[in-house]
This record gives structure tokens, C-alpha cells and sequence, in this order.
């Protein structure tokens, strides 16, 4: 936990990004494929009477599995072996996902789908394909049907503090990178290819041909928005997507595992985590995507007590998780174990109106007021007063607010009243 | 489960800097007592009285409103302790009892709580206390009439009062390191200069206190009262006199610059302070009242609400962006 230091002048919190350098990187530890495997489909999925498949199934890897008949919420492999049990879960804020528990046999066996795809279809397809990988980030963007891919902006930086796996994957594995980009090039025929990467990242970046756009390493600077904002100098209006905008933002994570798909013709099936223990010593790990969590700390002899918190992705933004049983996905960055006795507990207090959230917060937000409309459950003035709809995600107001107020909670659950309540709205109409 | 392993679960983000609204109020506390303990020093066992007298009825006065209003008991956040403390520095040390005990109660009740508590308040607690006493019992808070019977050392006349009644002349003795060293008279924890700064210094470099706000009422304070030295500098006193003297330091660095009553977006920050200065000065040199600090932070802190809607276009909403 980085501290505030006694004398900061009220000054911004200085947060550094880990930056890795090339002699410090650490070996990267291989994880065995887990006994039982779980893939989530993060979306309604399973409302259809008949999913394609069902208990006792045989899976293959890289076959495609229809939770909805019609076709619907695909969901592709990355394992072999039976499946054992389906299910809907709930996460946070309404969301539904559904989660399929597979038992593993260890020889994998190769589904041949995606490999005709990718000889005989189009890049619409391949793409379509691979967006229904587990955890896979939407790769719309780079589809001709939203407009020509103006920009393609590949991301070295990691989202969250502590998590270094796209820096890592940056240095080691260059080649695959450069190589991919190469093939999204080809592909989206994009106007620009930029590389947002920290300092330390430059040479290795400039291998892969892509104009260099250096970011700061310090948080938020690595939020989407932002590094889109540092790259071109000027930014997307909040009411845009990036992808309306004619940009195409991706992580190395995620084209280091789009690689061997669009060069060879293979299902990727590991992602790289960067697994923080509760020193906060960092090791980057090769884990099968669907491996549960569990069995990663198990691998890496990570032990976890009752009152701790694991939580996926870094401590600015991640998530916090009920249980180990959920998997690695695609967009899984990184697992944070965090001990009991490093959890400071929000509170209660009323806003004291003191304005550190003010003048930290990247979005220029006046959260002193807006923290007032949503504990009073104003959403609409929070929206029209207090631009809650531009703020970023980054968390820097909890975590600089002396009342311990769980702000970015209340921003979280606004967004999503907020939603709720002009969805309802469009039903009347 | 069957081995009971429960986690915590709750929302990003899962760090915190670790301030806290307590470390908060101790920091207020400890940057006071530099000037606390001069006025201590000074006026001996009737200033001590003051000071443990009003700090205790503030956090009295706020536990029985804890406990009437049925709300969780917020004394250990010294944020009463910090009102009691500053409400006895404005005091003479000649304050009765019961004027301690009512103040107290007009900070917490009529300051704080019936505006919902902390953070809430849009006028400065103690500030308002001052004020109540000051138009209900002019006696307690008349600096010449209170301390007449001390004899420091020093000339016992309230500055303030001697400069509007007498002019210029009647202040040529203080010397600018005498005012400093609060060789003069005033409230408890008033007079200390140079305690008083290095305990503001304390607060704007532990980030408690924005330097936008002190900074902006001292030059505020400082360009009106030249303006006014030099239009008749027999009349009116010389700049740094009003800087040093009456609560002016207290309030600039204490004061004004409480969390619930003063903006937090740049611009209103220097526009509030200014205005805070250029009010105390006018009020002085022309209004009917000796130290004009007390009406002025009261009227800036009505100005607050307003002045803090002057605040710079969202991330990506305005022109400058897009
Ligand atoms: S999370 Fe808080 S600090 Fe970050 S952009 Fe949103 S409102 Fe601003
Ligand atoms: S940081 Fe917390 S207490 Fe301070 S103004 Fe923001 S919400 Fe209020």
C-alpha cells in the first residue's frame, strides 16, 4: 500500500507503475493445466431452453460451445475433456454470467473449426471467433462494420498498479508481438499503428515498427482513455467510444494471444498473470485460460487465510472475488492476494468536504458534490450537475478520501442506477 | 466451505493513502499549540481555564447531540476537540465560564450539527460562536475591557481598537518582531505570530490546508490595507500591522481555510481568500467594528457555495480536449 507521504503539500498522490527493465524481468513460471476447468461467458448466455451442450458432453479445445439455441452466446473452449456441470452466476451489479465446469483430460485434443476459418473465411469470421474466447476483450473495433480502423493503438501499459504482464509480455515476447501486429495491419489496414509503452519499453516497442507514444508511469496514466488522449494529443469526447471515433485500442495481452490465431491458424489457450503476493513481490505465470484461481495460488504456494481479500485485476480497479473457484480468463491481468491486516475498512462518515477527490481526479469531476447526490440517490443530478458519466474508472478518489468514503462504490452503483433507470424509461416511451 | 475460509469481498479500489479524518483534527490540534501555549505562557491559569474549558464543553456538547440524535458518537474524530480549541483561542483569557459554555454549545449545535454535522456546515463553527458572543455580550469579547487588569510588559491597548479609535499614531509602538512574538494584546491564541505561521506552515505542508486560501487573504489583506495606508497613513495602519495583529493570522491559516465553509476548485480558492482580506480590511478601517476577521470569514463563507461553481470542464467535455 503506498502511503501518503507526511509532508505532500496537497499535492496529487505520485503512484507509480512498476517498470520492468530487461534484467530484472524474473522467469516466467509455467502452471500445470488444472483438473477441472471453468469458462465463463460473461453475459446472459444460458437463457435459451437448449444450450448445444450439456452435462457429460465431451469438449475439445478450441470447439465452439452455443449456450442459447439460435446460435446465440457462443463460448469457445480451451480445453479438452467433459463437461460436468452448467450454471448462471451473478456478479456485481446485476451482471450474469455463465460458468461451465469441465472436467480436463490432459491430452488435449484440437477442434478443426477455427483452423478451416482461418484458411478459407474471412476476417470477419476469424474475428467473430475469436471474440467468443473466454474473457476475450471485444475485437469489434477492428471489424469493417464500424467504420474503417482509423487508429490502432496497442497498449504496453497495465490498466492497474502492481500488475506488469503487458510490460512483461512487451520484453519477452517481442517477436509474437510484432508479429501479430503485423497481421492486424494487414487485416484493418489502420491509418496510424501507435504503441503506448513506458519508458523503460521504448527499444523493445520501436522492434515491432509502430510510432511510439511514451506514457508517464504513473496512475491513472494507463487508463484507455487517457493513453488515447497522451497518443494523439488531443481526446475522444466522453459521449464517443473509442470505437466511434475510428480507434482501436488493445492491450500486447491481448494481441499476444490473437498471434498464433491469425498467423497459424491456432486457438490460443494461456494468457500470462502477474500474481501479487501479500509482500507484494510480483511472479508472472503461465496459466491455461479456465484454470481456477485456486490452483494458481496452490501452484505458486500463495497461502490465503479466512478475512483476506484475492481480488482479480490491480488495487486500484480489480475485483474482488467471493471464491477461488473462478478461473483465469483472457482478461484476467493479474490476481492480488492481499492480507487481512493490510485492509483498511471504509467508513460511514459524511464528506468532509475537504476536495482531495476534486483535485485528483483525472476526469475533473466535482466529486465533493456528486458523493452528496449519490448517497442521496440523485442520479439524474449527478449525471446533469456532476458529469458522473465522464468519470474514467480510475478509483483515486476513494482511495485519497479522508472520510473513507467508498466513492468509486457509489459511482459504480450510479452508473448502473443510472442506466437502469433510463432503460426503463425508453420501455414506457 | 468446510474449513470456513471466508474473503472480504467489497469495491476497487483496495488501497488507501491512509489519512483519515481523526489524523486530520490531531494535525489542527498540534499546529495550535505552538500559539495555545504562548497565550498559556502569558496570561497564566485564567487562559488554561479558557482552553481545557472550551475543548471540553465542545466535545461534551457534541457527545449529548450524538446521544439525542440517536447517531453514532463522533467525538473520537476531534473534530469537536478542534472547535473547542480555536473558539478558546479567539477568547480572551477573561472569559467567563459561562460564556465558554454557551459559545462551545453555539459551535457545535448552531455552527455544525443543525446543518447535519461535519462537512456539512456552511459557516465556520467557531467563527459563528465568536460572532454570537460578540453581538450578545460585547462585554466578553472586548479585548480592552477584559484585560485590563493584566500587565504584561507591554502595551495592554487591543491593537485593533487603538488603530480605529486613535489613528495611526496610537500603534507606532509595536515593532513588527514584538507583534511576532505576541507582544500584544488579544485573544488566547491570537497574538503568537511567528507560532501561529509556522503551525499554518505545518498544516498547507501536510496538505490539511490548501496554500491557495492563506495565501490569496494575506495578499488580499496586504494590497487593501496598502491602498488604504497610502490614501492617509495617519488614519490607517501600515500593512503588515494588520497582518499581525488582531485574529487575522488565526483565521488565515486556521479559519478560513476549514474543510466545509471554502472552496476546493483553484480559481474560487484565490477569489475566496482575496476576498476574505480585502473584507477584513474594509470592515477595519471603515466598518464600526475594531477587528473585521470575524464578519469577514463569515461572509466569505456564505460566497463559498457560489464561488466553488467557477470549476474547469470535465475530461473530455469540453473544447479543450476535443
Ligand atoms: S474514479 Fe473518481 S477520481 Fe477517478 S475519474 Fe472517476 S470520479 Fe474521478
Ligand atoms: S475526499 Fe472525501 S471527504 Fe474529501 S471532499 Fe472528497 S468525498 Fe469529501
Amino acid at each position: 500500500m503506498i502511503q501518503r507521504p507526511f509532508f505532500n503539500l496537497g499535492r496529487r498522490p505520485q503512484l507509480p507503475y512498476p517498470v520492468l527493465s530487461q534484467d530484472a524481468l524474473g522467469a516466467l513460471k509455467d502452471l500445470p493445466p488444472p483438473d477441472r476447468a471453468v469458462l465463463l461467458y460473461k453475459g446472459p448466455g444460458l437463457a435459451g431452453a437448449s444450450p448445444s451442450i450439456k452435462r457429460g458432453d465431451g469438449v475439445r479445445t478450441g470447439q465452439r460451445l452455443l449456450l442459447e439455441s439460435g446460435g446465440a452466446a457462443p463460448l469457445v473452449a480451451t480445453v479438452t475433456g467433459r463437461v460436468a456441470d452448467i450454471s448462471s452466476q451473478r456478479g456485481n451489479l446485476g451482471k450474469t454470467y455463465s460458468s461451465i465446469g469441465i472436467d480436463v483430460t490432459p491430452r488435449d485434443e484440437q477442434d478443426g473449426e477455427f483452423f478451416k476459418i482461418h484458411k478459407e473465411g474471412s476476417p470477419e469470421q476469424m474475428l467473430g471467433y475469436l471474440e467468443a474466447l473466454p474473457g476475450m476483450p471485444s475485437l469489434s473495433p477492428l471489424l469493417p462494420k464500424a467504420g474503417p480502423v482509423r487508429i490502432l493503438i496497442i497498449s504496453g501499459m497495465d490498466r492497474d498498479l502492481l500488475i506488469t504482464s503487458n510490460q512483461f509480455l512487451l520484453k519477452t515476447e517481442t517477436d509474437a508481438l510484432a508479429e501479430g501486429i503485423q497481421r492486424l495491419k494487414e487485416m484493418t489496414q489502420p491509418d496510424r499503428i501507435i504503441m503506448a509503452v513506458p519508458p523503460g519499453s521504448v527499444s523493445d516497442a520501436e522492434k515491432t515498427g509502430a510510432e511510439i507514444s511514451v506514457v508517464r508511469p504513473f496512475y491513472p496514466n494507463g487508463n484507455p482513455r487517457l493513453i488515447v488522449k497522451d497518443a494523439l494529443k488531443k481526446a475522444v469526447p466522453m459521449n464517443k467510444s473509442l470505437e466511434e471515433a475510428g480507434i482501436a485500442f488493445l492491450g500486447v495481452d491481448a494481441v499476444i494471444a490473437l498471434q498464433p490465431a491469425l498467423v497459424k491458424g491456432e486457438i490460443p489457450i494461456h494468457r500470462v498473470v502477474t500474481v501479487v503476493n501479500k509482500d507484494m513481490g510480483a511472479i508472472h505465470a503461465r496459466a491455461r485460460v479456465g484454470t481456477p484461481v485456486r490452483k494458481v495460488l496452490e501452484a505458486l504456494n500463495i497461502e490465503t487465510g479466512h478475512g483476506d481479500r484475492v481480488v482479480i485485476g490491480g488495487p486500484m480497479t480489480g475485483r474482488t472475488l467471493y471464491a477461488e473457484d473462478e478461473p483465469v480468463l483472457f482478461d484476467t491481468e493479474g490476481i492480488l492476494v492481499q492480507d487481512r491486516s493490510h485492509i483498511l475498512p471504509v467508513s460511514d462518515t459524511h464528506c468532509l468536504n475537504c476536495g482531495e477527490c476534486v483535485r485528483v481526479c483525472p476526469a475533473r469531476i466535482p466529486v465533493n458534490i456528486l458523493i452528496r447526490f449519490l448517497e442521496n440517490r440523485l442520479y439524474q443530478d449527478a449525471v446533469d450537475v456532476c458529469d458522473l458519466s465522464y468519470c474514467i474508472e480510475c478509483g483515486l478518489c476513494s482511495y485519497v478520501c479522508p472520510a473513507r468514503i467508498p466513492i468509486f462504490h457509489y459511482i459504480a452503483l450510479g452508473k448502473h442506477e443510472f442506466a437502469q433507470q433510463m432503460a426503463e424509461e425508453a420501455a414506457h416511451a | 466451505m468446510p474449513d470456513q475460509k471466508l474473503y472480504l469481498v467489497s469495491y476497487a479500489p483496495y488501497w488507501h493513502n491512509g489519512s483519515s479524518v481523526r489524523a486530520r483534527s490531531y494535525d489542527y490540534i498540534l499546529a495550535a499549540l505552538p500559539a495555545v501555549f504562548m497565550g498559556i505562557l502569558q496570561y497564566g491559569v485564567p487562559a488554561f481555564r479558557v482552553v481545557a474549558f472550551s475543548v471540553s464543553c465542545a466535545v461534551l456538547w457534541e457527545l449529548l447531540l450524538n446521544k439525542a440524535m440517536k447517531k453514532p458518537v463522533t467525538i473520537v474524530d476531534g473534530n469537536a476537540a478542534v472547535i473547542g480549541l480555536l473558539l478558546a483561542m479567539m477568547l480572551p483569557a477573561t472569559a467567563p465560564w459561562w460564556a465558554v459554555l454557551i459559545g462551545a454549545l453555539a459551535a457545535i449545535l448552531v455552527g455544525k450539527w443543525v446543518y447535519g454535522g461535519l462537512g456539512c456546515n456552511p459557516l465556520n463553527p467557531p467563527m459563528v460562536a465568536f460572532a454570537m458572543l460578540m453581538l450578545s455580550w460585547k462585554g466578553v469579547v472586548d479585548f480592552n475591557a477584559a484585560l485590563v487588569n493584566f500587565d504584561l510588559g507591554f502595551d495592554m491597548a487591543y491593537p485593533p481598537a487603538s488603530l480605529k479609535y486613535f489613528g495611526a499614531s496610537a500603534v507606532e509602538d509595536f515593532t513588527v518582531w514584538g507583534l511576532l512574538m505576541g507582544r500584544q494584546s488579544g485573544g488566547i491564541g491570537t497574538t503568537f505570530g511567528l507560532g501561529l505561521i509556522a503551525g499554518g506552515l505545518y498544516l498547507i505542508l501536510r496538505g490539511h490546508v490548501r496554500w491557495e486560501i492563506p495565501a490569496s487573504f494575506i495578499a488580499g489583506i496586504l494590497i487593501t490595507a496598502s491602498l488604504f495606508h497610502v490614501s492617509d497613513p495617519a488614519r490607517y495602519g501600515a500593512p503588515i500591522f494588520h497582518l499581525l495583529t488582531g485574529s487575522t493570522l488565526l483565521a488565515a491559516f486556521f479559519l478560513i481555510g476549514e474543510d466545509s465553509s471554502s472552496p476546493v476548485n483553484r480559481i474560487p480558492m484565490f477569489l475566496y481568500g482575496a476576498l476574505g482580506g480585502f473584507l477584513t480590511v474594509l470592515i477595519r478601517s471603515i466598518g464600526i467594528y475594531p477587528d473585521g476577521v470575524v464578519f469577514a470569514v463569515l461572509l466569505i463563507n456564505i460566497c463559498n457555495p457560489l464561488l466553488d461553481k467557477i470549476r474547469p470542464k470535465a475530461f473530455g467535455k469540453g473544447a479543450q480536449d476535443a
